[in-house]
């Protein structure tokens, strides 16, 4: 019988939603959002915010959390995968209210991960996404799209050629046209860090 | 070294020999080594951009699918409520006329029909009481209460010549699907309430529900109802069959009501005896022979 729901029931299994979400699969990202947002929710009430922020944290912490699984420092036998980006999501709301202080609300399984480091890696999550638009802007066209195609929609070489995305008949070629991208985009990059730094 | 091959090893593109010379090499050239992690720090940059646009998809997904989940929800609700509503007035009670208070009799009129028995009992003369001590009462009689205005029981006789018009009978075979035809069964069985209820629902083809209601009120032995409805299916009628046998329904209803309307009576049947092409010619006579005869 067909239940309401069934795409989403192969996450049911953790370590299924822990491989595809290190994938970065959509429906995992789907699956696990929908998990957490009820406790973000409930969270971000008892703490007095309004769920304008829930997005925004939810979508910085998922980030984390799904770099941490591909780091590998993220350890599932000592928290579900719900249980430990609630964590983090819980971490970042207290940054916005400032209230640390708030911290014996967070269940003792939510907080393997400190509060400093999540607060921290958002923040520069932040600065480089702001940083990526800004360069990626800047770089123009074809650049931007051969690193796009790449990077951000993730096709494989071959893919990009086959699906006749890009205009070359080979993938060397294509190779060799982004390094040169990656190398004017490293420079732009490179020129923003010494601005920002001085 | 080119840059293609440092993308390519940050990548993980690189294998076997290539991979073992490049990592070499990178042991040796501080330089390569810095190329190196310029470029892993642009690609994770670029891969967080990636993932950020892939979750913010999804959340914007997430949005839509629950914007169409309340507005299903909503409307699975606002059609049940009409549901409800549906079923709720289709079992509503049709209020009947009751004594003295307002009911629609035809159209849009209200009337206010005190429903007193057609069949007044007859004051008797008081009784003379033989004990001189008591004082004189003036009691109706327990069962004179029958009219026999026209030598007998009017009601009866009116009953005699009374047959159910072809028009409002049920044809045996044919299925309950209309209303109508519920509301013939109903009358067949002897239920008028349950056909005067289906009527009212009725709203189609006023005359005919109206000379229908007024021989269900004939049969309730109403028949100050039936007279202000067949009087008003008379009014009404245009053609002269039709009329006819509204005028002989509406003389028995006089005959069966007594006194009160042996006026209309003596009028109607005048009328009808005078005129020998009447389509119930022979049967007033026959009926004024009945009554002559008791």
């Amino acid at each position: 019988m067909i239940k309401l729901g069934t795409p989403f029931n192969r996450f049911s299994d953790q370590d299924k939603l822990i491989v595809e979400l290190a994938k970065e699969d959509s429906k995992a990202i789907q699956y696990i959002l929908k998990k957490v947002e009820g406790s973000c929710l409930q969270f971000i009430k008892k703490m007095g915010l309004t769920s304008d922020c829930l997005e925004d944290v939810m979508h910085d912490g998922l980030i984390l959390f799904i770099r941490k699984i591909q780091e590998g420092s993220y350890d599932a036998s000592l928290s579900a995968p719900q249980t430990y980006l609630t964590g983090i999501c819980k971490n970042l709301f207290l940054n916005i209210t400032r209230a640390k202080r708030a911290v014996s609300t967070i269940e003792l399984e939510e907080a393997f991960h400190t509060y400093s480091e999540d607060v921290q890696a958002s923040f520069y999550l932040k600065e480089n996404l702001k940083l990526v638009n800004k360069i990626l802007g800047e770089i123009g066209s074809p650049c931007k799209e051969l690193i796009q195609l790449k990077y951000l929609d993730g096709y494989q070489d071959e893919e990009q050629i086959n699906l006749k995305l890009v205009n070359y008949s080979s993938v060397d070629s294509l190779r060799v046209s982004r390094s040169q991208c990656m190398k004017k985009l490293s420079a732009v990059s490179l020129k923003y860090k010494s601005d920002y730094e001085n | 070294m080119k840059t293609e091959d440092i993308e390519r090893y940050v990548n993980n593109e690189m294998v076997g020999e290539e991979l073992k010379s490049f990592e070499l090499a990178l042991e040796n050239n501080v330089q390569l080594k810095g190329e190196v992690e310029q470029m892993q720090l642009l690609v994770k940059q670029l891969r967080d951009k990636g993932l950020s646009s892939k979750i913010s998809l999804e959340q914007k997904r997430l949005r839509q699918y629950r914007k169409i989940r309340i507005i299903v929800y909503a409307t699975t609700a606002i059609l049940g409520l009409l549901l409800v509503f549906i079923l709720k007035n289709s079992k509503q009670e049709i209020q009947y006329p009751m004594e003295g208070r307002q009911y629609p009799t035809d159209g849009n009129q209200m009337k206010i029909i005190p429903l007193e028995d057609s069949l007044s009992p007859k004051m008797l003369n008081p009784v003379e009481e033989s004990d001189s001590t008591s004082v004189n009462k003036i009691s109706p009689p327990i069962a004179q209460i029958k009219n026999t205005e026209f030598g007998g029981n009017s009601m009866d006789l009116a009953m005699e010549f009374y047959f159910e018009p072809r028009d409002i009978v049920y044809v045996r075979g044919q299925g309950a699907l209309s209303g109508l035809d519920s509301a013939k069964l109903a009358f067949n069985n002897e239920d008028y309430n349950k056909s005067l209820e289906i009527l009212s629902k009725l709203s189609f083809n006023k005359p005919y529900i109206d000379f229908f209601k007024a021989n269900i009120y004939f049969k309730l032995e109403q028949y100050e109802r039936a007279n202000i409805l067949y009087s008003l299916c008379l009014s009404k009628e245009k053609d002269q069959f039709a009329k006819e046998e509204i005028e002989w329904y509406l003389l028995l209803n006089n005959l069966a009501c007594g006194p009160k309307c042996k006026p209309s009576y003596a009028q109607l049947l005048k009328l009808i005896l005078s005129n020998e092409d009447h389509s119930y010619f022979k049967s007033a006579r026959s009926l004024q022979k009945s009554l002559l005869n008791r």
